[in-house]
């Protein structure tokens, strides 16, 4: 039968061994006493080179913190906690790489040592808490990007439902002026065309809205087949030139590439090209220039937009084709849809679209660049089924 | 119970002087400016401490709990809110959002809050009386009042006393309200005053 005292030394000896967290401690002197197994490993101090030593000669960044007036408190009775948000660590020890931080995240207490109602020293526990750190960062930063979107989705409703509004304003105003006045032919000219443009513009909008659907949903599909880019191009630029006139920007036209024939859903590449040069259109002040240009390399064409716009700011280019996003200084409203419907589109035709700018106010530019082939599909199906 | 005004003055006196000492720690810890204010002082019996809390607690209660023991025994409480609690620790902890719930981050968070500001208060107390009071580890709760209560009543059947201390605690602008509550046995409360009688005696001379 063990005495007392052996079993509570088998006791002590067995949570050297196993405890899972580092025990340091000390006498009243403040000597280290005790040195466990966890902080050995941990710290790659062994024991005989601790043992014997004063605390704040082993831990100088003890003192230098002022965390050694609580060795004192304990030696009073008190007993202190030391939370990982205000102190990240007790004693410095090293941590895995992929956690992004160079000290082993701790939570900790200090308290007395207490045999027979006095204190005899001194316990600190040090507890691990590096991975419950990193995952409750992990959380915030998701609970950020999930505000931040909410944000976005806030923001997206109140401009769509202002934008659907505007043109339906005319529209009204229009129609109460045919209502009054039917019989005045250049009234009822006047009047049809406002409302058809104004219709046409709110139609524009709707089918934005649902290709992000689509898209988002995983329901847009292409339908593909072998056309002439240049023809795609010409025939795209050609319905945007009205709308440069009365900007008075000048659109070039620029095509070097020789091949012609490349897989794509025509109606969604000039789609494409609506939205890059429309965007253009929107930041190039009047008298400014954009020039489009085709280039071919050996298995796929580069489609190119430099324009002498507002530019794009280091800040803002990660960000440009991000659904609903809009630069905070953008002065030019819409909806934040189009070039998020680009990159879906381009990227559906197996391609990828980047942005690049010297910096604000001087001008941007985009490149696609789409493989001849199309995407790479199965039996070279002409649908593709678009990504999430 | 009622205290003298003598025994009242004394007791918020000493309160303010652990109070600054737990501001500045705070202050130190969190680097930016605390501020804590006790404005009102009092003596209740414990069946008493519910209905002194409940108009500022409607729900469940934060506490940082602290059992001492030693010629002076009882329990100390920091007792919030829990969206008194949340703030606090956001105000304290630099949060870079607004949080609506305490993770065990922010529990540890304000459970060191708590100790500071109870080892303070109790740490006083200790030298006022010229006794050693030994400290258990503090521990956060998240309960009814209720259920706090029961758990600071059980297993004594001696008549107990509540100091409760209304306090506020002022960060960059903004102020989180709570109460320190430190329970204690007749006979502890009764060496307690006489404690501070003669302090303040002292002062006076």
């Amino acid at each position: 039968m063990l005495k007392d005292s052996q079993f509570e030394s088998a006791i002590v000896r067995c949570l050297d061994e196993y405890a899972p967290r580092g025990y340091i401690t000390t006498d009243t002197s403040l000597i280290i006493r005790g040195w466990n197994r966890w902080l050995e490993n941990r710290a790659g101090l062994p024991t005989q080179q601790v043992i014997g030593r004063p605390l704040f000669e082993v831990f100088p960044e003890l003192a230098a913190r002022q965390l050694d007036r609580l060795y004192q408190d304990a030696l009073r009775g008190q007993v202190a906690v030391l939370a990982n948000r205000f102190h990240k660590y007790l004693i410095k020890l090293p941590v895995a790489p992929e956690y992004g931080v160079n000290e082993m995240q701790q939570s900790a207490f200090i308290g007395p040592l207490v045999h027979d109602g006095e204190v005899v020293g001194t316990i600190t526990s040090i507890d691990d808490v590096t991975d419950r750190v990193a995952h409750e960062n992990e959380l915030l930063v998701a609970r950020e990007d999930a505000d931040k979107a909410n944000d976005a989705k806030d923001r997206f409703i109140a401009m769509l439902a202002h934008d659907l509004r505007t043109p339906l304003t005319a529209v009204v105003g229009w129609a109460r002026v045919l209502h009054d006045r039917p019989a005045d032919v250049k009234i009822v000219q006047k009047g049809a065309e406002v409302i058809e443009r104004n219709v046409r513009v709110q139609l524009g909008l709707i089918e934005q809205v649902l290709d992000i659907s689509r898209i988002s949903s995983a329901k847009l599909e292409l339908e593909l087949e072998s056309i002439d880019v240049r023809e795609v191009l010409q025939t795209a630029l050609e319905s945007i030139e009205p709308i440069a006139q009365a900007k008075e920007i000048r659109v070039e036209l620029d095509m070097t590439s020789e091949q012609r024939m490349a897989s794509l859903d025509a109606k969604r590449f000039q789609q494409v090209i609506w939205n890059l040069v429309s965007n253009s259109l929107k930041f190039t002040p009047k008298g400014g220039a954009i020039r489009v240009s085709l280039k071919s390399a050996s298995d796929a064409f580069h489609m190119i937009v430099a324009d002498t716009g507002a530019g794009i700011t280091a800040e803002n280019l990660p960000h440009l084709f991000e659904p609903l996003w809009q630069a905070e200084e953008s002065k030019h409203g819409g909806l934040g849809l189009g070039l998020a419907i680009v990159r879906n589109l381009v990227e559906l035709h197996g391609g990828t679209v980047r942005a690049e700018s010297p910096g604000a106010g001087l001008g941007a530019v985009f490149t696609v660049r789409i493989p001849w082939a199309g995407p790479h599909t199965r039996n070279n199906s002409a649908i593709q089924k678009a990504r999430t | 119970m009622l205290l003298s005004e003598k025994q009242s003055d004394a007791l918020a006196e000493l309160i303010n002087i652990a109070f600054a000492r737990t501001a500045s720690s705070l202050s130190e810890l969190s680097g930016h400016r605390v501020l804590l204010q006790a404005p009102g002082v009092e003596v209740v019996a414990i069946d008493e401490l519910p209905s002194a809390l409940r108009n500022f607690i409607k729900e469940e209660v934060v506490s940082v709990h602290q059992i001492f023991s030693g010629p002076v025994a009882g329990d100390a409480l920091l007792i919030l809110n829990h969206d008194g609690a949340i703030r606090l620790t956001d105000l304290l902890c630099e949060s870079r959002v607004a949080s609506n719930r305490l993770d065990t981050s922010a529990r540890e968070a304000l459970t060191e809050i708590g100790n500071i500001l109870l080892n303070s208060c109790l740490g006083v107390f200790g030298n006022l009386l010229h006794v050693q009071v030994s400290f258990a580890m503090p521990r956060l709760h998240l309960e009814s009042l209720d259920k706090l209560m029961r758990s600071i009543t059980i297993g004594t059947e001696e008549l107990r006393y509540a100091v409760v201390v209304s306090t506020a605690f002022h960060i960059k602008e903004s102020a989180v309200s709570g109460y320190l509550a430190i329970v204690l046995g007749v006979s502890s409360l009764d060496r307690l005053l006489k404690a501070i009688e003669n302090w303040e005696d002292e002062q006076r001379r």
